[in-house]
């Protein structure tokens, strides 16, 4: 028990973190398999993260330093929900600085600030299964998986590049995990693919509602699917950072009046926050 | 099982039962490269049950089928494993549904639908898989300008032509058939009907076709076997079935159609 | 005759079983013999209903016989299998029935070159041998690309006969193929069956014009109405 909580460490009972861990060292031995798992009942609703709270509930030990972020933000309402309540259970540190933390739950991005070997990658997933959409039974889609039968994925590819000219999917971009399963990267932009392969950090994937666990780790060939004649393609926003000024990092849009004016700013906000003060800091030497 | 050494296919006792006396009693016969076998017979004889069986849509009860692959190996169907399947059906194989809805996929264009099977056996170049989709639409006399087009915007014919396409694509050694024309217009139907014959001489393709209308049987057909009740009542060459019918069942059957 | 016969008949029976009609048997050949050796035309003589047809078909495979042999370059057509015949279609045994069985959309001088594709000539060569055959039978040549369907009787008739005489075959069934002809056709009909004889072609025709069969007959086999069984 946490002194003051009244909670297990981490809200969830050691009963259910070592069956969690079991599915977390299955997921490890067998990059981007969905290991199902018991996915218990959290206290927010499935879709704001319950998958991603039981895998850090499940990782967490006293020592580490936590940082959530959500779309690349420290301090939305979801972000800072999730690091109060594990701030609560657990007793952990935690941090917005993408270097000082050693355990990083995410929505929808991965930090700007390269992640190290010391670090694990937490991220939440709503639909965890890619090929979902193309082959609604479960059964089907488990027999692809064993077979390795991804061709209708491809399908999917094929269809954009013959309606739009190029292909439009620009989050949730499917990949293929250590040249073997087809596996969602969850619903990150595009832009971040290109992170997931090769990392140095062991990235770990929880989706509540569907009751899967996956995993990609430390410093594993992930490959983002494309065409011979139409390669994978991360598309650059083609601004600057309005506050940091940085041309190379992922962009939000904001909207700042109702006369259609609107800048667009780092989506990580601790990256964009480092860079401000290095700024400053070259001003001030 | 014994299966003459230059057969394709071969069925031996087939069998397979629904559980309420209908369903297929033992069907033996071989096939041979380029030979085009009807089976014919009335609504609950067996028939697509047994099509079902050979293109294992449907798991038989009894019996064997063995399949000699490109390469001359001997394949037991029946046991093959699934990833195996899977890829003869898709590259060597093709089935060609009574509905082309069920041999589509509708919500994907006429071109992702022509090339599935080259990205399903590893094709990975977007524009010759565009070209051998838009070859096979000419193939089969749909416009190519028609390519991103989804199939719910094509007639029931050209759903119909779309679909052999589909399954020609990969170059398949046996197609099987299921009342292909069986649902279209007569106009559409024998328009269908040529396009059906010149392919498969063309291509020199192996045939099963079930088909309740003896003139497509006629037409397409090297030989024939007539099923009743689940069993095979009598065989032949598609006039010798046709023109000399034997069986009570045969002659009635060929009696009761116009001018086949 | 030295040669050996192309076609052989011993003792062929044909009977139908008609069960619609009770079981009613209906005997149309009874102990047939012949030998019919190449370069030689038998035409069948007898009046109508005497089995020339069912003879013709009993040879083609078309009529399962109940007796007796038919060989055929050495395969017995009495008891082969479908593929032994239809491999005796495709490179020995040509038919000419009375009518063209119709392909949808496929045009006249195609099925014409048919059979000789069938035997392995390349497209071109095919369609060269079926273009002369249309243009000695008299056939329009703005026909020859059109499919046979809306064709007359006799027009019909002479795109059967040019697909019968696109390859030399060892052995031609000719079933009444002037029947729907004029005079100046039926006369080019003759010259082809004199040429293809002269190759070493055997014939076995039925054929009720007198002119025509005094012509090309080598012999004649009579053939009777079959006393029906009791």
């Amino acid at each position: 028990m946490s002194e003051d909580s009244g909670y297990n460490f981490a809200y969830l009972d050691e009963q259910t973190k070592r069956m969690i861990r079991r599915a977390l060292l299955k997921a490890v031995a067998v990059p981007g398999y969905q290991v199902p798992f018991a996915s218990r009942e959290m206290p927010l609703p499935y879709g704001w993260g319950t998958g991603g709270i039981q895998v850090t509930a499940a990782v967490l030990g006293p020592d580490d330093t936590l940082k959530v972020i959500d779309q690349g933000a420290d301090d939305t309402t979801n972000a800072v929900s999730i690091r109060r309540f594990f701030a609560k259970t657990a007793g952990v540190a935690t941090t917005t600085r993408t270097e000082e933390a050693s355990v990083i739950q995410t929505r929808h991005r991965i930090p700007e600030t390269p992640l190290s070997e010391k670090q694990i990658l937490v991220y939440q997933v709503p639909i965890p299964e890619p090929l979902r959409w193309l082959e609604p039974r479960e059964a089907e889609t488990r027999a692809l998986h064993a077979l390795g039968d991804y061709g209708v994925m491809q399908v999917e590819l094929y269809e954009d590049i013959a309606i739009h000219g190029k292909i439009k999917r620009a989050y949730d971009y499917p990949v293929e995990v250590a040249g073997r399963y087809l596996t969602s990267p969850s619903p990150i932009p595009k832009f971040d693919n290109p992170k997931l392969s090769d990392c140095p950090a062991l990235q770990l994937f929880g989706a509540g509602r569907e009751k899967r666990i996956y995993a990609i780790p430390p410093y594993t060939p992930v490959r983002s699917l494309d065409f011979e004649d139409h390669p994978f393609a991360v598309d650059h926003p083609g601004h600057p950072c309005a506050i940091c000024g940085d041309t190379e990092s992922f962009l939000d849009e904001i909207v700042t009046d109702d006369a259609g004016g609107r800048i667009f700013v780092c989506s990580d906000t601790d990256h964009c926050r480092a860079r401000q003060e290095g700024l400053a800091h070259d001003d001030a030497a | 099982m014994t299966m003459p050494p230059d057969a394709i296919l071969s069925a031996r006792d087939l069998r397979f039962d629904y559980g309420n006396g209908q369903g297929v009693r033992g069907v033996s016969f071989d096939l041979w490269p380029g030979d085009v076998l009807g089976i014919v017979g009335e609504s609950g004889s067996g028939k697509t049950t047994l099509l079902k069986l050979l293109g294992g849509l449907l798991a038989p009860s009894g019996g064997s089928l063995s399949y000699r692959d490109a390469s001359g190996e001997l394949l037991d169907l029946l046991a093959l494993p699934e990833a195996r399947r899977r890829h003869l059906a898709r590259t060597e194989l093709g089935f060609v549904h009574q509905n082309p809805r069920d041999g589509l996929r509708l919500a994907v264009t006429a071109g992702g639908n022509v090339g599935e099977r080259l990205m399903a056996t590893g094709g990975r170049h977007y524009g010759r898989i565009r070209q051998s989709a838009l070859d096979w639409l000419t193939r089969v006399e749909i416009d190519g300008a028609r390519i991103d087009d989804r199939p719910t915007q094509f007639s029931g014919g050209m759903q119909q032509r779309l679909q052999i396409a589909r399954n020609l694509v990969s170059g398949p050694r046996l197609v099987l058939m299921d009342e292909p024309t069986g649902g279209l217009d007569v106009s559409v139907q024998a328009r269908l009907l040529d396009l059906l014959r010149s392919l498969v001489a063309d291509l020199g393709l192996s045939v099963v076709i079930v088909t309740h209308d003896l003139g497509v049987a006629r037409l397409l057909a090297d030989r024939l076997m007539v099923m009743q009740g689940g069993r095979v009542i009598e065989e032949g060459l598609t006039d010798q079935v046709l023109d000399d019918p034997r069986e009570p069942y045969t002659q009635l059957l060929v009696s009761s159609v116009l001018a086949a | 005759m030295a040669m050996q016969p192309i076609l052989s008949l011993r003792g062929v029976h044909k009977h139908f079983i008609q069960h619609l009609r009770g079981g009613l048997r209906l005997d149309v050949l009874a102990g047939v013999d012949l030998d019919l050796h190449p370069g030689e035309c038998v035409v069948l003589d007898g009046p109508s209903g005497v089995g020339k047809s069912s003879l013709i078909k009993a040879v083609y495979g078309t009529y399962r016989v109940d007796g007796g042999h038919i060989v055929v370059a050495g395969t017995d057509i009495a008891v082969a299998g479908p593929r032994a015949i239809m491999a005796l279609r495709r490179t020995t045994i040509g038919h000419v029935s009375q009518f063209l069985r119709v392909v949808p959309r496929v045009a006249a001088l195609d099925i014409v070159a048919e059979p000789a594709r069938a035997r392995g000539d390349t497209p071109e060569v095919a369609r060269g041998k079926a273009a002369d055959l249309l243009r000695r039978l008299n056939l329009p040549e703005k026909l020859w690309s059109l499919p046979p369907a809306t064709f007359s009787g006799g027009e019909q008739q002479r795109v059967n006969i040019a697909r019968g005489f696109v390859v030399d075959w060892p052995l031609l069934l000719l079933d009444e193929p002037t029947a729907s002809l004029d005079a100046e056709n039926a006369a080019v009909v003759a010259q082809l069956i004199d040429e293809a004889k002269d190759r070493g072609t055997a014939i076995l025709a039925i054929c009720h014009d007198g002119v025509l069969r005094a012509r090309i007959a080598t012999r004649l086999l009579p053939m009777k109405r079959v006393e029906q069984a009791a």
